[in-house]
């Protein structure tokens, strides 16, 4: 193992997978994000009508995971690992693996999660609470363990470089990316199955949110409650789903003939370490992270033609990142913001993203921010409304942020 | 009373639902439930579950450990049904 990352080791995407409240695969949700159709919906769960939730509205899964999973899977995974093993597996058969394509010890698995199995410590404690502790399942710990995404996907692609599981609120999507990147990079693995899952549309956690003053209450509309930059943008939509990418050494992936969607060329990340919840309003952890990932990938900053935006549609989220992108890169990158489309997926947020801003430098898109009518005043950048915009792309960046300070950037070039 | 074929029958269909594969309806009593049944040690907490709800009897967590085989599993359920 060294200790280095090597200069010589190039890293490409050879596969994606994902499933998300646009479709229940890649193709159906880009497809989605270029339409800028929205996968927010009424919420009309009984617990939202009881309790008399102000928020009700969420972006829930468009094809659930139960028509993929085996019984048995379905049984012993809890949703946001279901949602993992969809993606996964989705990945892998796109990037042309098998059995024999990579020694198991050269195989490494990065999933993240921001939340984790909350559905199923919910449904234990209920459980507990009726039955008693023999009413509870022998599944309920690997259920829970925020590491249990990451190690049912290890254990099904039987990867054994090293599972690894960054929890890093809104940001682990991105960050699994990162260390994957890095493993790649520092000679502990040909392969890597990275990216992130959450599900955790429950009360609890809804209620969590709402308590924080971070969610949109635009009940009434829900396709355009989720709008990015807009000047009448009131909090973000909680959403479930997960994405995943494999990561491949650029050499290995040639030399089995593999197809290329792109190279991840660098990774940024920095931390505000100035509150657990809001961004520094500042931006310096985020403009760092940014300016980190163009130093790792030697690029420029006018080389970097378009922008993921995190942006999840909060007043002073939205705000901030505005000013970090355009500080750190100037007003020339055409930006975008998937979640006025697909909500707040969380942890898989931003490995959704990053399959988003790979497929914009392969087909020369830029997809709308869906609601975005008034850009924010404040807001000095070309974000892309309406429609899509045809652009091409030498180089793109996907941002993620999350509670506790967490800044990632993923730097992209075309393959 | 019930009939052993039946309970044979019944618990091989409970090992398919807990571990996710099917053993057939011809299972030997010697196999093992670990080795060839895969039912390992959450699914066999699993399996009691659904045994007590299956036939109201119920599996202590002490007698876990002394089912090893299909057979011992026939046996201790024909005891104490």
């Amino acid at each position: 193992m060294s200790a280095v990352l090597r200069a010589d080791v190039d890293v490409v995407i050879t596969g994606v997978g994902a499933t998300t409240p646009l479709g229940g695969d890649v193709a159906t949700t880009w497809r989605g994000l270029l339409d800028g159709r929205s996968g927010v919906s009424a919420l009309t769960s009984q617990w939202a009508v009881e309790h008399d939730f102000p928020v009700r509205i969420a972006a829930r899964l468009a094809v659930e995971p139960a028509q993929e999973l085996e019984p048995v899977e379905l049984r012993r995974l809890d949703r946001c690992e279901q949602l993992a093993m969809v993606a996964a597996r989705q990945a892998w058969r796109d990037a042309g693996l098998t059995e024999d394509s990579v020694d198991p010890t050269r195989r490494g698995v990065v999933v993240g999660t921001g939340i984790g199995g909350v559905l199923t410590v919910v449904d234990q404690h209920d459980a507990l609470r009726t039955g008693g502790p023999r009413a509870v399942s022998p599944q309920t710990i690997p259920m829970i363990m925020p590491n249990g995404p990451a190690a049912h996907v290890g254990l099904a692609l039987r990867a054994r470089a090293g599972v690894h599981a960054p929890v890093s609120a809104c940001a682990a999507g991105a960050e699994a990316i990162a260390l994957a990147w890095r493993m790649i990079k520092m000679g502990d693995a040909d392969v890597v199955i990275a990216g992130g899952a959450d599900a955790c549309i429950a009360p609890v956690i809804m209620a969590g949110f709402l308590r924080a003053r971070s969610m949109s209450k635009r009940n009434s509309h829900p396709h355009r409650a989720s709008r990015p930059f807009d000047a009448a943008r009131d909090g973000f939509v909680l959403g479930e789903g997960a994405g995943i990418v494999v990561l491949e050494r650029a050499d290995f992936a040639a030399a089995r003939g593999a197809k290329s969607y792109g190279r991840l060329v660098g990774v940024g990340m920095s931390n505000d370490a100035h509150h657990i919840a809001a961004p520094d309003p500042e931006g310096g952890g985020q403009g760092r992270a940014i300016l980190n990932a163009l130093r790792s990938a030697g690029l420029d900053r006018a080389d970097i033609g378009h922008v993921n935006a995190h942006a999840t549609s909060t007043t002073l989220g939205d705000l901030t990142e505005s000013g970090a992108i355009r500080r750190a890169l100037g007003d020339h990158p055409v930006v975008s913001a998937p979640k006025g489309a697909l909500g707040h997926l969380l942890g898989a947020a931003g490995a959704v993203e990053a399959i988003a801003t790979i497929l914009s430098i392969r087909d020369s898109v830029v997809p709308p921010t869906a609601n975005l009518e008034a850009l924010d005043h404040r807001i000095p950048l070309d974000v892309v409304a309406g429609g899509p915009r045809e652009v091409s792309l030498t180089a793109a960046i996907s941002n993620s942020f999350g509670f506790g300070g967490h800044n990632v950037t993923l730097a992209f070039t075309a393959a | 009373m019930i009939i052993k074929e039946d309970v044979e029958h019944e618990l091989a269909r409970l090992i398919g639902t807990v571990s996710g594969n099917d053993p057939g309806s011809d299972v030997a009593a010697d196999a093992s439930l670990q080795e060839e049944l895969g039912i390992d040690s959450l699914a066999l907490v699993e399996l009691a579950e659904e045994i007590e709800e299956r036939y109201g009897v119920r599996v202590p967590d002490e007698d876990l450990d002394a089912l090893r085989t299909f057979g011992d599993l026939v046996d201790y359920l024909h005891a104490r049904a």
